[in-house]
């Protein structure tokens, strides 16, 4: 190298521009490349910091909740997850069971999924395998307004016109109730479901179809028996996804739940009012004051449903690498 | 046969596939056209004079001499309805006469101390005067004809007293005497029973018409004007016209149900054969004349502020107040996301670290909006101080953050390599490639990243709860100076909200409710549509390549 | 057979386009076969070894790795200043890669290391302290496929003198004509410049593409397999323009045509699994090689 650099040869003058940097260039463009990546992984790093601070400032509040003078830890957190006894505003002896509530948002959230995932998984399989390319360039469209449309749209849509035609035609005692909240959550869920799982059946490649239809099989049977299971890490993801999305959702549980903290009871009866963990904080949140039990206690929620979805985010992400790599192999 | 029952399974689950994808798009329209045709009502409607009133007097649109006409022709029109609701009230509701003589007495009394009179003048004149005003109050409360009439002798004796002359008093004696030729017209016994109903009579014609010509300007503006929509009218009118009854649903049922009957109905009506009954069949017949109903599309109401409850006017303020969150929303959230695209794609390697960045932007994109809204109240506002439009728009940012950065990472991967090469091999440096060829080449992607974040960001409401949307408040005013920041603002999202559930003046204007949601609704779609129709012309110009 | 098509090119070349400008003449017969005397710069003879003084690319025990995975393997040559270079040899052997170490394009892709010794002008390229921006000018690249940026044909061409700092619309006018013409394109683009790159023909925009590294005044053009997305009639037009540039500019040309080398270089290396089996004097190289693998290369018996 040395040598290189060394030779005097008069090609290299006719080069009109240094190909060495100068020590000052050398250390200016260093610098330069060092600060440029510095600073982008700063701005990158927002995302990360954000992040830490929503989990420190949602714990921060919810901490006082549990360590309030008078009462001891343990039981509050008993009484916070098996109590379903939720008067927070009872003036003398205020009960903070979330029971209830999350009972509330895993009902409309598993009901809404009963409607969604058989549906939204259908749908894809019809993406990916039946419809012609032009067919897909229309469905794809509609499916992207109806993840776009905003919740609470659907929820004046719920209150408005489903709540009065439930009560009209089914005989409930009030419209706003688990099916309503239910009904709407599943269509709000569904966007997410198919396209995860649309993709998911797309990453199994044609070369496995093909196998399948090369030895008889029509297309139900190719589908259900090789490419739905190959997919099924992707499509479980697009399930937990799915969930994600009704789990968080807010301003339509809260308008079209009914918001009874109550545990319906017979426990199918959908006709019932429920009231979710969302809901409650929505709704309660801005009248408390602050620095108050009751304060503390709807960031508790607050913190339960971020854990929840955290933990359901981890897994989905599993799910999504252990299909990449079947995609890949 | 067993190949026949595959070939039956094969197409029933293609039709099941397919019957899903149709129950997609049939609930899909299921829901926008109810909005749509409903939501329209508030801009395509047919209005009344009142309308042209209200815009008049709160907005100071519309030409003065129409108006005039207008008013001109429906007050003639409105002429005969109202006098025989005045002539009909005129016993029944004792409360304006009531009132009448309670004010002459008081004016009497501020009238005896401006005159200087003091001591026991004063008291015994005041005295004096305050049992006639007793005597009186009591003679319209009285049902008996004859012990009314011998109360208003009594008032009458003093008549001639000198102390009262060229006083205010003077109004509580032609009060009695107004009362004394109404006493000989009525049928005092029915009183009781028509007061009840004629007060809700003359709400329902104050909703139609506005004040009546006999009351002082209400002070709630909602309160100022009557129906400004034709089919507002119409409900009102039914309002007017049916008295509801509740009856058991059958023998012996305890539940009951609404049955409606006509107020002047002959059997069971309650002013039939009164004086009052013609008022109804007038108003039913004259109601077009009296308002003048004409269609109109009030394209103002997307910009026009309202009244509270929203009872007139648009959602100017909302959609201003959307918009401004959602531009700076964007204005934070697109440098943070793309630089971070950037850096994703150009400088990371598989690392510890890029793989920790990861996870969490897949975990802000999958935080509960409710939760954003949590640690918008915990956080930012903490910042700002109290809840506002930077709050909430630093809010929303976060929120939106992970979709930009996958969005602009998707389309600035998809950027060719031979691109960069030409770059690259012409002497740019890494820095100058990416902005000179890189990021113009991904900005079609990264723009319709980021028109989805925007309709994403106009949509969200459970985050902007706590950290600066109202339902009610002043419109922003933008300036140079930051203040406007720092102030709360409506939001569409909220008032959507607000006005469907929240409030419930609201609940009497239902295209209100729709409209905004409406609104929302298409805003949000035609984001959408931007969008889609950008990536459908770069899939275009990339197949082309 | 050749000849003819010869003729049928240049009656479809005066249809195309009746008023182009003539091209330069050029001793560039259009020959198909190979065994046929290289033609010579200048119409002297090329030597058999170059002076050291005329050494512009060095060469030395270079090896470039993907990972592991060498891509070359000790490739020692020397390349003359002036001339054109042909780089042959099967596909995947390397030849691409070695290109694209010239000018350092292959940093583009990650976990890649390079040993040995590749000078330029007598600069390490790999040296740390190698200015790439001033390599990368000065030592240009076509690529195999057409890689027009999606912008006009002016502010392509442009895309480089502005990196260097000329703004004045008069010299970049200039510029931007000469190279057009340098590249034979101006009398096909010349009435608009202002349309996109991206709307000309393939052929139109590989010679835009080295109308645009000409803008950058190089001396050593590297291209990587310039014809290989083009039709006959456009490899046709790159050929002759190749010809034109030589002498001025140092060409290294990678090609799997093994006509085209013999056609247009005064040298030719043949390359074969990452390694350099014999690099000659292409009159040489090809009439008399002197190892077996490429004599089984060329005339069509390689494995």
């Amino acid at each position: 190298m040395a040598a290189a650099s060394n030779q005097k040869d008069p090609a290299a003058a006719q080069f009109s521009r240094p190909l060495r940097l100068s020590f000052r260039d050398d250390m200016r463009s260093t610098l330069a490349a060092f600060l440029v990546r510095a600073f982008l992984l700063a701005v990158t790093a927002c995302s990360v910091l954000a992040v830490l601070l929503i989990f420190i400032f949602v714990i921060r509040q919810a901490a006082p909740f549990f360590t309030e003078p008078g009462v001891s830890a343990v039981g509050r957190l008993k009484e916070f997850l098996i109590s379903p006894r939720w008067f927070p505003e009872h003036p003398a002896a205020p009960e903070y069971g979330a029971l209830a509530i999350i009972v509330g948002s895993l009902y409309v959230t598993l009901t809404s999924l009963l409607i969604a995932v058989p549906t939204g998984l259908l749908a894809a399989v019809f993406l990916s395998d039946i419809a012609s390319f032009s067919v897909r360039q229309i469905c794809k469209p509609i499916i992207e307004i109806l993840a776009a449309i905003p919740s609470v749209a659907y929820g004046v849509f719920a209150v408005m016109l489903v709540a009065p035609w439930l009560q009209q035609h089914l005989g409930f005692s009030t419209g706003t109730n688990a099916l309503n909240a239910s009904l709407i959550l599943s269509i709000m869920a569904m966007p997410t479901i198919i396209s995860v799982a649309e993709d998911a059946l797309s990453a199994v490649g044609r070369d496995i179809r093909e196998a399948s239809y090369g030895l008889g099989a029509t297309r139900a049977e190719t589908m259900l028996r090789v490419v739905i299971p190959a997919a099924h890490s992707g499509i479980l993801a697009a399930v937990i996804l799915g969930m994600m999305r009704a789990v968080g959702e807010t301003m339509v549980v809260w308008m079209a739940s009914g918001n009874a903290a109550q545990i319906p009871s017979p426990w199918w009866d959908l006709s019932q009012s429920v009231r979710t963990m969302t809901a409650t904080i929505a709704g309660e949140l801005g009248e408390v004051p602050k620095e108050t039990a009751h304060f503390h206690s709807l960031f508790a929620v607050g913190l339960l449903l971020l854990v929840f979805t955290f933990c359901l985010n981890l897994v989905s992400e599993y799910l999504m690498a252990q299909m990449k790599r079947i995609a890949g192999r | 046969m067993k190949t026949k029952l595959r070939q039956i399974q094969n197409s029933g689950f293609t039709f099941v596939c397919t019957s899903s994808v149709w129950l997609l798009t049939a609930a899909l329209l299921l829901f926008l056209l109810p909005m749509l045709v409903k939501g329209s009502q508030a801009v395509f409607f047919q209005r009344t004079v009142e309308f042209d009133k209200m815009q008049k007097k709160l907005f100071k649109r519309g030409d003065e001499k129409t108006l005039q006409t207008l008013i001109t022709e429906t007050e003639a029109a409105r002429r005969p309805a109202l006098a025989l609701l005045d002539q009909f009230s005129r016993g029944i509701d004792i409360a304006p006469l009531q009132k009448t003589a309670r004010a002459a007495y008081q004016q009497y009394g501020r009238h005896l101390r401006y005159r200087g009179v003091s001591g026991e003048l004063y008291t015994q004149r005041r005295n004096l005067a305050r049992r006639l005003r007793d005597d009186f109050l009591q003679a319209v409360q009285e049902t008996d004809k004859s012990r009314a009439q011998a109360l208003l002798d009594n008032i009458d004796s003093q008549r001639s007293n000198p102390d009262f002359r060229q006083t205010p008093m003077e109004a509580l004696f032609s009060l009695s005497e107004r009362y004394r030729q109404i006493l000989q017209e009525i049928d005092l016994t029915q009183r009781a029973r028509y007061a009840a109903e004629l007060d809700l009579v003359k709400t329902e014609m104050r909703n139609l018409l506005g004040p009546l010509p006999s009351e002082p300007e209400p002070p709630l503006p909602q309160e100022r004007f009557g129906a400004a929509r034709w089919d507002i009218a119409q409900k009102h009118l039914h309002n007017l016209l049916y008295q509801t009854q509740w009856v058991p649903a059958g023998d012996g049922s305890k539940q009951l149900i609404a049955r409606q009957i006509r107020r002047d109905d002959p059997a069971e009506g309650i002013f039939a054969g009164t004086a009052l009954a013609p008022l109804f069949p007038m108003m039913e017949q004259n109601l077009p004349a009296m308002l003048k109903p004409r269609p109109t599309v009030y394209w103002q109401y997307f910009f026009d502020d309202s009244t509270a409850g929203h009872y007139f006017g648009g959602a100017g303020p909302e959609i201003l107040g959307t918009l401004l969150l959602t531009v700076l929303s964007m204005i934070l959230a697109v440098p943070i996301g793309v630089l971070s695209a950037a850096y994703l794609v150009e400088y990371a390697s598989d690392g510890i670290i890029n793989r920790i960045i990861r996870t969490c932007i897949n975990t802000l994109a999958g935080v509960p909006s409710i939760v954003y809204g949590l640690f918008g109240l915990a956080f930012f506002v903490l910042l700002t101080g109290k809840p506002c439009i930077l709050s909430a728009s630093m809010t929303l940012a976060l929120l939106v953050l992970p979709v930009i950065i996958r969005a602009s990472e998707e389309a600035i991967r998809a950027v060719p390599r031979s691109y960069k090469e030409a770059s690259l091999s012409l002497g740019a440096g890494k820095f100058r490639t990416f902005l000179s060829v890189t990021l113009p080449a991904a900005g079609p992607g990264i723009l319709t990243g980021i028109i989805l974040s925007l309709s994403r960001a106009a949509g969200e409401t459970a985050p902007i709860l706590f950290a600066g949307a109202v339902a009610l408040g002043p419109v922003p005013k933008i300036g140079l100076k930051p203040d406007w920041l720092f102030q709360p603002t409506r939001a569409l999202s909220y008032g959507c909200y607000d006005i469907t559930v929240g409030d419930r003046m609201a609940m009497l204007v239902p295209h209100n409710q729709f409209g905004m949601a409406l609104t929302l609704i298409l805003l949000v779609i035609l984001l959408n549509i931007t969008a889609i129709l950008l990536r459908w012309r770069m899939s275009k110009k990339l197949q082309g390549l | 057979m050749p000849v003819l098509s010869d003729k049928i090119i240049q009656i479809q070349l005066k249809t195309k386009s009746p008023k182009m400008e003539p091209i330069p003449k050029q001793p560039t017969p259009f020959q198909a076969a190979p065994p046929r005397p290289a033609p010579s710069a200048g119409g002297t003879q090329i030597p058999q070894t170059i002076p050291p003084e005329r050494v512009i690319i060095q060469s030395k025990d270079f090896s470039f790795y993907y990972g592991s995975r060498p891509g070359v393997e000790k490739i020692t040559l020397d390349i003359e200043a002036g001339s054109v270079t042909a780089i042959i040899g099967p596909s995947g052997c390397g030849k691409s890669t070695f290109l694209r170490c010239i000018n350092r394009m292959n940093d583009l892709i990650p976990r890649t290391h390079a040993e040995g010794l590749l000078a330029v002008g007598g600069q390490d390229v790999y040296d740390k302290q190698t200015n790439l921006v001033n390599l990368r000018q000065q030592v240009g690249m076509v690529f195999q496929r057409p890689n027009p940026f999606a912008k006009s044909i002016y502010d392509n061409i442009a895309y480089g003198p502005r990196l260097q700092g000329i703004r004045r619309r008069s010299q970049l006018d200039a510029i931007v004509e000469q190279c057009l013409k340098d590249a034979a394109l101006w009398n096909e683009v010349k009435d608009d410049l202002s349309k996109s790159a991206l709307a000309l023909s393939g052929g139109q925009q590989q010679r835009l593409c080295i109308a645009r590294t000409l803008a950058n005044k190089p001396k050593v053009i590297l291209m990587d397999e310039p014809c290989s997305a083009l039709d006959p009639l456009a490899t046709f037009r790159i050929e002759e323009l190749i010809a034109a540039l030589k002498g001025a500019y140092t060409i290294v040309i990678v090609t799997h045509n093994m006509q085209q080398a013999a056609r247009i270089s005064d040298r030719t290396a043949f390359f074969c699994l990452g390694k350099l089996i014999e690099y000659n004097r292409t009159d040489v190289l090809f009439t008399n090689p002197s190892r077996k693998e490429t004599e089984d290369y060329i005339t069509g018996r390689f494995g």
